[in-house]
């Protein structure tokens, strides 16, 4: 149900008019298989805790909870408060992360911003696309992907004016209250104040950094293949944390060169990564499914 | 102009030479020229030549902190561009006179839409 809300507040334009943003969302998905790795070697997390804990790398807290509750409901609690702490940390823990990788002259990149047009037409076909695509690819992020993209094509369809009001509005809100009362519910004493908690805590600020430092070093990469025309720092906005994350790379690139607009741009990333961390929930649950 | 018969092979060329006072009057004229410059800084001052402030990215004008004649300094604040939520400082490239002012609070700009020009 959140989904639905989600969707039919994310305006996919800034990232159909720069397609190439969506490999920069898929890069800002690697915490999640390394923090993955890092609790399997831990030695106190079964395969699906593992994937469970790795998603929060997804920085995407309905993501996060919707993968706990299939593969490791035990975990929901640490899991879901540490993917929502970390989430309004956003702007505390990435620009440390994104000021170490990058040198001054990349951060003060300038991008040109071509505004293009983008016809109702295509704006109409891409939840459509989406929601077929991911259903071919893996059909275990349909739940997530669709009810996401079904908020979209509410929005986008422009003919259901109420829906994607009550959408965005009083359902998120509503299902926001009733997740947050659950899924506090569950934090009894005895399964929440452990030491799996604590640990939880420590590797999701490492996914969330991992995520930022990948998303910034493919930056560094297409600004290589673009022959510098490209600024690093929009590869930190590849991650699901939206707008903050758009909103943090438009700061940082400010504190060096306040002529350098790049929020335009890092939206485009940061709604690519929205949609890639969905796709990564759905492809890790049907990695585990097997 | 003087005239001159030039004799090569036995064949005789009748050349004339161009007054080299003719020549002259255009380099002549050229250090005339600062004249023209003299008048040159009226030029900017009708806020021609003043550096153009445009908008970075679509958005919504949300205040104006500069008045029309006001001096401003490299970077100070002209005016708050809002956009995706986020309150945007749109500040001065380099320091001088604020001389127009295009947009109004509130107003909905595109990218590169005029905003403020500078003197």
């Amino acid at each position: 149900m959140l989904f639905i809300g989600i969707g039919a507040m994310t305006d996919f334009g800034p990232l159909l008019s720069n397609p190439r943003m969506v490999l920069v969302g898929a890069a800002g998905q690697f915490g999640i298989f390394g923090v993955l790795l890092l609790a399997l070697a831990s030695g106190r997390f079964t395969m699906n805790e593992a994937a469970s804990i790795g998603i929060i790398g997804a920085i995407d807290g309905p993501t996060s909870i919707f993968v706990a509750t299939k593969l490791a409901p035990h975990l929901l609690a640490p899991i879901a408060v540490t993917a929502y702490t970390y989430m309004s940390l956003v702007p505390i823990i990435q620009p440390p992360v994104m000021r170490l990788l990058t040198t001054r002259k990349e951060r003060m990149i300038h991008m040109s911003y071509a505004e293009r047009p983008i016809s109702q037409f295509t704006r109409v076909l891409f939840p459509i696309v989406v929601t077929l695509l991911t259903g071919f690819i893996a059909p275990q992020a349909s739940p997530l992907i669709g009810t996401l993209m079904f908020g979209n094509l509410l929005r986008e369809s422009g003919v259901v004016d109420r829906l994607v009001k009550a959408a965005s509005n009083e359902i998120a809100n509503v299902t926001t209250i009733f997740l947050g009362i659950t899924i506090g519910a569950t934090m009894v004493g005895a399964s929440f104040a452990n030491l799996e908690t604590l640990i939880i805590l420590v590797l999701g600020v490492l996914a969330f950094a991992l995520d930022t430092a990948a998303g910034v070093l493919f930056g560094k990469l297409l600004n290589v293949i673009t022959r510098g025309k490209f600024n690093p720092l929009i590869g930190a906005a590849g991650i699901s944390a939206f707008p903050m994350a758009a909103r943090v790379v438009q700061r940082v690139g400010q504190e060096d060169d306040y002529t350098n607009f790049l929020l335009m741009h890092a939206m485009g990333a940061n709604t690519a990564g929205q949609i890639a961390s969905v796709l990564a929930g759905g492809i890790v649950l049907a990695l585990m499914a097997k | 102009m003087p005239t001159f018969d030039v004799i090569i092979q036995g064949k005789t060329y009748h050349v004339e030479i161009p007054d080299p006072g003719a020549s002259a009057p255009a380099p002549a004229e050229l250090p005339r020229r600062p004249r023209v410059p003299v008048a040159r800084p009226a030029v900017p001052v009708s806020g021609n030549d003043g550096d153009e402030v445009r908008a970075p990215m679509p958005g919504t004008i949300l205040s104006i902190e500069a008045a029309v004649g006001q001096a401003v300094d490299s970077g100070q604040v002209l005016c708050t561009l809002e956009a995706m939520k986020m309150k945007n400082p749109i500040r001065a490239i380099r320091a001088g006179t604020v001389a127009t002012i295009a947009v109004q609070v509130g107003q909905t700009v595109a990218y590169g839409d005029l905003l403020v020009t500078l003197a």
